[in-house]
């Protein structure tokens, strides 16, 4: 066998496996096109999920007749003049790539007239083989045509999915861009039914209810941070819509649709506390910086990012989910308005529609003053607004586990570990922050055994775990001791602490410090909690109540898990029907 | 199986075995009592494996002898309910257990019985006997009372029996008995003399279930003195007519003397109510169980300061007899609290070197309390 070149169209049409893999990649490619050449109406018309035909229109800039044989040759672009340019990508495309590819694998027609000119100029190309142009009639911008993909390539047909798999496909591309380019409009039709249309006007949130859903796009909270270097803009939506997958994660960077693990990742960070523990919330998060801070050339499908500073944009990330889900109100806790029935955003609690059960006269209100949110009364030494409501009310305990007590307009149920993971949680944090933790040292340092490596491991990390109260030292060369604990926790044995910590510092090996931190915060808070099924004495019940109450934070869980169910009286009303 | 018997007596009886039936039985006759009636005494055992309870019942006027394993719980519910002044228990030929009480009657399914032809029990546990003639530890039972109160409060409440610290180190030198409980951040330690030891010295780690179960009824039994049986990996207890069994905890207890403080160079002398009452005040103002109170000692006087963030502070202080330089600590106020409850007498000790080493309080003859002082990071 002789070794030869390859014949240039064989080698086009292996390229094309890159950028092309199925319909959806050809209506991203033609989509981003559009949206670069300035368009702001898009129709994507499809066949069969794209199988037999995608058809997508534009009224951008149109492209000159004379390019036309250019923009379907490899490595051909209008978007980057030198290499510098790629140190600051600011189009969608850029690689050159896409067109070229998509003409060599299907019957490929482009439709081009430029904005201000009266002729249309048409290019076909049949799997990678063009013709001439010809002059035809037609709309100022570009319509391009594909039929049959990869009707000459079994090998790659073979690997497309049943039509409404693939349309499923190309659909979440098309809201993705959707949502990304607010300004544009956008009409998706499959086998000539409209399936999806959003007006140029039409501004975000509303793009959010046609992808989400009119209700939970009410529902959904800004999210906001602004910053020269990196400029997020969000919309979340509420704990129940969280899903175990990232499919309602929706990630942009500089209006590129973007899914990258480590992004993934910040963001499951950034919401631990508000939804279960694995689960995605419904998000649209858009990200700007300046484009020399990234690099989107990593992969084909540049859905995958570097930054310059990792660091400032995942922390960024955390914080601004963080900072805007702990003012929503399924966080604030509001006595008669937790659950369902009854969350009316906005709405402050005051104490002038509190029970009289209440432990501390609220003074402050009797003269019609403004009410005090109680989010911000907690933090002061401030006596007199305090909401402790841990009052004379009965409070009853369910299969030890649970707790019933009657709130203002209905009743609470309360679990208790959550509750008390939730309240060490928020203590050890007040007391990093505050005072420094305190620290119980051990009468007997206790040892524990582990391989050599596991002992390296946790020792790299004791400075970490010494801020925390935990004070370990080598004790030999295979054994630890384990000389100090959080006094706070009391519930804590050693023994399991190192088990614990160890299995973080594994789990975490690339984490920085401070991401180590919190999740020994998280786990020491867990260790320390009483479970289900301990039975708490009437004191230490009023105890863990009197402290929830001091809490910014209580509604769920350090896992996201509910920490309080609020049934309203309404709710029992209609469970008795009497609604 | 037939006998006659006092009702209150047979309610005690059956309450003190009621500990050792198990609550979630893997097996039937895990649940039950077997009731033994022999001429003219009738036993009562139960086991869960890890503890066993016998008690014997004298002057019970047996009219069969025999044996039957029956429901516990239902047993003991229906004893205590009926009213008459005394019970009989027959066991008829189909294998059911007759309560007759006055006007009230009641039948329980035995799970295994002397009517259905066997000897003896085979399906339940053996449980120990006290052999006689062998030598065990005998402690006057006030002694063993004050012993065990003076160190179970301060046993790891974690269940977990991997922790050995959960229960109560019971160590013999010569004729002087030590008792220890500890969970790691204070410790607490009594000795007392026995009335009588076995030939080698003791060291082992009690079950906090046995003890419990001892305390609880062991007051009303009649004798002076408690004797203990170590047989393998079991300790028994005897006093009266009750004898218990349980597990020895295995695992290596911390050694405690190093632990236990020499003395120290501040000896502070101090009402043990004041020293309470104080106390308790300034915990009103701590933030939560796990709490923070500044004990600072200055000459002949004691002050205990706390601090609640959002709520307030407090200052608390009394007299009590020191001279020397002042010095600061902190505590958990729940750990002396406890120690405070447990001292045996009205005054005491406070002996400290400085802030960060173990703090020895003196609550008694022979007892002390060695509580670890918190410290603050950063």
């Amino acid at each position: 066998m002789t070794i030869r070149r390859l014949d240039p169209i064989v080698m086009d049409q292996i390229a094309a496996g890159e950028v092309v893999e199925r319909p959806a990649s050809v209506v991203k490619e033609l989509v981003e096109n559009a949206i670069d050449a300035g368009a702001t109406r898009i129709e994507i018309l499809l066949r069969e999920g794209g199988c037999r035909r995608i058809e997508v229109r534009d009224n951008g800039s149109g492209i000159p007749a004379d390019e036309l044989p250019l923009a379907v040759a490899s490595h051909a672009t209008s978007k980057l003049r030198k290499p510098s340019d790629l140190e600051a990508i600011a189009s969608l495309g850029f690689r050159g790539e896409a067109l070229a590819s998509i003409a060599s694998v299907s019957r490929f027609e482009m439709t081009s007239c430029l904005q201000d000119s009266q002729e249309a100029y048409r290019l076909r190309v049949l799997f990678g083989r063009p013709e001439d142009v010809v002059e035809v009639a037609g709309a100022p911008g570009t319509r391009i045509v594909v039929d049959d993909l990869f009707a000459e390539l079994p090998a790659r047909q073979k690997f497309l999915k049943r039509a409404s798999a693939e349309y499923a496909r190309c659909s979440a591309w098309v809201e993705r861009l959707a949502l990304a380019h607010v300004g544009v409009g956008f009409r998706l039709e499959h086998d000539e039914k409209l399936r999806l249309e959003i007006l140029p006007e039409s501004p975000l949130r509303e793009r959010c209810a046609k992808v989400f859903g009119q209700g939970l796009s009410e529902r959904m909270i800004e999210l906001e941070r602004s910053d020269p270097m990196l400029q997020i803009q969000g919309l979340v939506g509420p704990p129940e819509s969280a899903r175990r997958d990232a499919t309602r994660v929706h990630l942009f960077l500089n209006g590129r649709w973007v899914r990258d693990a480590r992004l993934l990742r910040a963001v499951r960070e950034g919401v631990r506390e508000f939804v279960p523990l694995g689960h995605y919330p419904t998000l649209y998060l858009a990200m700007a910086l300046p484009p020399d801070r990234v690099d989107v050339n990593v992969h084909p499908q540049k859905t995958e990012v570097r930054f310059r500073d990792e660091r400032l944009v995942f922390g960024s990330v955390v914080n601004t989910l963080r900072r805007g889900l702990s003012q929503s109100s399924w966080a604030t806790r509001r006595v008669g308005e937790i659950g369902s029935s009854s969350v009316q955003e906005g709405k402050t609690p005051s104490f002038g529609d509190s029970s009289p059960s209440r432990g501390f006269p609220a003074p402050n209100t009797f003269g019609g003053a403004p009410s005090v949110p109680v989010s911000q009364a907690t933090p002061q030494f401030d006596l007199q607004v305090h909401p402790a409501d841990v009052g004379k009310g009965k409070v009853l305990s369910i299969g030890k586990t649970f707790l019933v007590r009657q709130v203002d307009g209905g009743m609470e149920i309360i679990d208790q570990h959550a509750l008390h993971e939730r309240v060490n949680l928020e203590e050890l944090r007040r007391d990093l922050q505050n005072t420094g933790v305190a620290v119980q040292p051990l009468l007997v340092p206790a040892l524990v055994d582990l391989s050599r490596q596991e002992l390296e491991l946790l020792l790299s990390r004791s400075e970490t775990f010494q801020r925390l109260g935990v004070e370990m030292e080598a004790f030999g060369e295979t054994t630890l001791a384990i000389r100090a604990v959080p006094a706070r926790l009391q519930r804590l044995v050693p023994e399991q602490l190192v088990q614990d910590l160890l299995e973080i510092a594994l789990d975490h090996r690339k984490a920085t410090p401070d991401q180590i931190q919190e999740e020994a915060l998280f786990r020491m808070a867990c260790r320390g909690a009483v479970m289900a099924g301990d039975d708490l004495g009437e004191e230490a019940l009023r105890d863990l109540l009197a402290r929830g109450a001091d809490l910014p934070q209580d509604r769920t869980c350090a896992h996201g898990r509910p920490v309080r169910v609020f049934l309203s009286m309404e709710d029992l009303e209609r469970a008795f029907y009497r609604r | 199986m037939k006998f006659l018997i006092d009702r209150l007596a047979f309610r005690d009886a059956l309450q003190r075995v009621e500990m050792a039936i198990d609550r979630k039985p893997t097996r039937p006759v895990l649940g039950g009592i077997l009731i033994e009636a022999n001429n003219d005494s009738v036993v009562l055992m139960a086991s869960d494996l890890d503890m066993a309870v016998r008690y014997r019942l004298g002057q019970v006027q047996v009219d069969q002898p025999g044996w039957a394993i029956v429901p516990g719980r239902e047993l003991v519910d229906i004893v205590k309910d009926v009213e008459s002044e005394t019970v009989t228990l027959t066991l008829t030929s189909k294998g059911l257990c007759q309560v007759d009480a006055g006007e009230d009657q009641c039948s329980l399914v035995t799970m295994e019985s002397s009517a259905q032809g066997f000897e003896t029990p085979e399906s339940f546990p053996t449980v120990p006997q006290f052999e006689d003639g062998e030598k065990g530890l005998v402690l006057s039972k006030t002694d063993f009372m004050l012993m065990v109160g003076a160190t179970r409060f301060c046993t790891s409440k974690v269940k977990d029996t991997r922790f050995v610290t959960e229960g109560v180190l019971l160590e013999t030198l010569g004729n002087q008995v030590t008792m220890v409980g500890t969970d790691g951040r204070r410790l607490s330690c009594i000795r007392r003399t026995a009335e009588s030891v076995p030939e080698k010295d003791l060291h082992s780690v009690l079950m906090p279930r046995v003890l419990d179960q001892v305390m609880r009824y062991g007051q009303d039994e009649e004798g002076e003195s408690l004797e203990m049986r170590f047989l393998g990996n079991l300790v028994g207890f005897r006093i009266g007519n009750l004898e218990s069994f349980g597990r020895v905890l295995e695992g290596e207890f911390p050694s405690y003397e190093a632990v236990i403080p020499k003395g120290g160079k501040h000896v502070v002398r101090a009402h043990r109510d004041s020293f309470s009452q104080k106390l308790r005040l300034a915990s009103h103002l701590t933030s939560d169980s796990a709490a923070v109170v500044k004990v600072s000692i200055k000459p002949n006087m004691l002050e205990i300061a706390s601090e609640h963030e959002g709520r307030g502070r407090a200052t608390a202080s009394f007299e009590v007899d020191y001279v020397g330089d002042g010095i600061l600590a902190s505590f958990n106020p729940v750990f002396l609290l406890d120690g405070l409850k447990a001292s045996h007498s009205e005054q005491i000790e406070l002996q400290m070197e400085e802030s960060s080493r173990p703090v020895k309080f003196v609550l008694g003859d022979d007892f002390e309390y060695v509580v670890m002082p918190l410290s603050m990071t950063s």
